[in-house]
């Protein structure tokens, strides 16, 4: 190959180990982490804190996916939790009707979630900047206010799953730490394929239009439709989320699309740092904990948290995890 | 072909009340270079940015290759053979500069709807854009962040973008501007060392640059083409030493 012959003739660098350019060291020790806690968990009998996990990994889904479009795309959607209410939604209304096949819902959900983020994505992509932050969230606000009138399924009251999805007839989401792997995977794969596509030539194109429109144009690429793509993928990314957070909570509800979900996405994801994928479970996992532990001390926490939140973003530029990591350049 | 590459027909572009392109008839055989000179402001880069579709003119025709292509969409103009490189450099800053040449490779090979496969990892992609980065003298750079590159080096990276996508038609706007006279001599040395290959419209400020690259040389004053012809008699030419040459050491 090309590129042994001319080896020689490249300053000899020193060599870096594989795990360290790969840029998977970080996330492969979240994973594991995610891996063997519940066994330790379950044993030292703190298995509240399961579900605590299985939150973060659902939000980190959401995150990643939010990533996807914002870090990589620089699209900021201000409606991405709408795809997390549209996954939510699909479930609890299929359960409803007595329709609990997992696989049947999935691909209920991935149509739905991806016919939204079509249809919106076409129309919000038309525009960029501060306009396509205000479209994208006025189209949540739709999708929001269209489920508080839903009187059959709950409206405003939101709906409670009357049974969580079954898999071959067979029930076993109850179950804690079945959802809990299940999540993971769902985690897994989430963080994967995104990783794919990025370093795909679409997610190429993807990139360099964050960086240059004007230059990939002249280059001969029409950003918008690749925009459109990543749009679209995030949006059913988001939307198993929903369908998992649905099974989770076991009740569904307008207020997982209402414009601050979406905004605490965006802050998962800058918080952790945008552009990385792992950053944005990281972002999720910082998330929620904080969100836990300061609701368990006030029930005022928001007001703790709105400033905790705005130094974190001010003071870790590229966020968290640039603290611990110097941030290798994306691409 | 006895048509030529590019052809502007009366070509008229208007910011209000300023015009900045009057008429305009301009043509780039397949195989010179056609260098644009002029004063600020003249209408040198809006010129560009109707032949490339980043601005559509307000009248007159824009044909290459025979073809129509007035309101083409800019993004398809690079796949008729189009390429160009910015006034104020435009880069993909966190790209390397390997990744910058692929991505411009990549635009004309293949489709780019490719989702699984790491782009990183395709030597055609790669092997064709570090052919280019030889030439324009980039080869040990390839590997760092096209941001750190210095500024006569980002131009150079601009060019090889062009070149990479193997066009009929290059339109450079101030290819020298900003680089040090080192660099300068470097890149007359390669434009000379293309001629012929390409068409090549070139707009540069650089008097020495343009008369010892160019075969035919237009000059342009606010919006008007007021001469054109070969580097000699642009250089004889009295409007035009009056217009916008003055009394500059030419001789
Ligand atoms: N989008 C725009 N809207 C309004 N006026 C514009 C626009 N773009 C350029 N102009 C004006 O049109 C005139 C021509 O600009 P242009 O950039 O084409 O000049 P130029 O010949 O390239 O100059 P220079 O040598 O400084 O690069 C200038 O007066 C400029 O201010
Ligand atoms: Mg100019």
């Amino acid at each position: 190959m090309t590129q042994a012959a001319e080896a020689p003739a490249v300053p000899s660098k020193p060599r870096t180990p594989w795990i360290t350019r790969s840029g998977l060291a970080v996330p492969l020790i979240l994973f594991a982490l995610f891996a063997v806690l519940p066994p330790i968990l379950v044993v030292s009998g703190e298995t509240f804190l399961l579900t605590i996990l299985t939150r973060i990994m659902i939000f980190a889904i959401a995150a990643v996916s939010l990533d996807l479009i914002l870090g990589y795309g620089a699209m900021v959607s201000l409606g991405h939790a709408a795809f997390i209410g549209i996954g939510a939604y699909v479930v609890g209304i299929m359960a409803f009707h007595g329709v609990s096949d997992a696989f049947l819902q999935l691909l209920v959900v991935l149509l739905a979630t991806g016919l939204f983020a079509l249809v919106t994505g076409a129309i919000s992509l038309k525009t960029s900047g501060v306009y396509f932050i205000m479209i994208t969230l006025a189209f949540a606000q739709m999708a929001y206010f269209t489920t508080t009138s839903l009187a059959m399924y709950g409206g405003d009251d939101g709906l409670t799953l009357r049974v969580r999805s079954t898999v071959f007839g067979m029930s076993f989401l109850g179950d804690r730490i079945t959802l809990y792997y299940i999540v993971f995977a769902a985690l897994l794969g989430a963080f994967f394929l995104c990783r794919t596509l990025v370093a795909s030539r679409f997610g190429r194109v993807l990139q360099g239009c964050r960086q240059s429109p004007l230059r990939m144009r002249a280059l001969g690429f029409s950003p918008y439709r690749y925009q459109l793509v990543a749009y679209v993928i995030a949006g059913m990314l988001a939307g198993i989320a929903g369908a998992l957070l649905a099974n989770q909570i076991a009740f569904v509800s307008p207020a997982y699309m209402s414009w601050m979900r979406s905004g605490e996405l965006i802050f998962m994801v800058v918080l952790g740092g945008m552009g990385t994928l792992y950053g944005a479970i990281i972002g999720a996992f910082a998330f929620i904990a904080a969100e836990e532990i300061l609701s368990h001390f006030t029930h005022h926490w928001r007001v703790i948290f709105g400033p905790l939140l705005i130094i974190a973003v001010l003071f870790a530029r590229g966020g968290l995890i640039s603290l611990i990591f110097a941030r290798r350049g994306s691409g | 072909m006895a048509e030529p590459l590019l052809a502007l027909e009366q070509v008229t572009k208007r910011f209000g009340a300023l015009t900045v392109a009057e008429s305009i008839d301009l043509t780039v055989e397949r195989d010179e270079i056609h260098a644009i000179i002029g004063p600020n402001g003249a209408g040198k880069t809006t010129l560009i940015a109707q032949i490339t579709g980043v601005l559509p003119p307000d009248s007159g025709r824009i044909l290459f290759d025979g073809q129509n292509i007035t309101r083409l969409p800019m993004s398809l103009r690079p796949h008729l053979g189009i390429a160009r490189s910015f006034q104020i450099t435009n880069i993909l800053p966190d790209f390397t500069v390997l990744e910058n040449v692929a991505v411009a490779a990549q635009a004309r090979h293949g489709t780019s709807f490719s989702f699984f496969r790491p782009a990183g990892a395709e030597e055609g992609l790669n092997a064709a854009a570090r052919r280019v980065l030889e030439r324009v003298n980039l080869k040990d750079r390839e590997g760092l962040p096209a941001r750190n590159l210095a500024h006569g080096e980002k131009r150079a990276l601009e060019l090889a973008m062009a070149l990479v996508q193997d066009p009929k038609l290059l339109v450079l706007d101030e290819p020298m501007a900003g680089t040090g006279r080192e660099e300068t001599a470097y890149l007359v040395d390669m434009l000379k060392s293309l001629k012929g290959r390409y068409g090549i419209l070139l707009i540069e400020h650089d008097m020495q640059a343009v008369f010892a690259l160019a075969d035919r040389v237009s000059v342009m004053v606010y919006g008007r083409i007021i001469a054109t012809g070969a580097p000699a008699e642009i250089r004889d030419n009295a409007e035009v030493r009056q217009a916008y040459l003055g009394d500059e050491e030419l001789a």
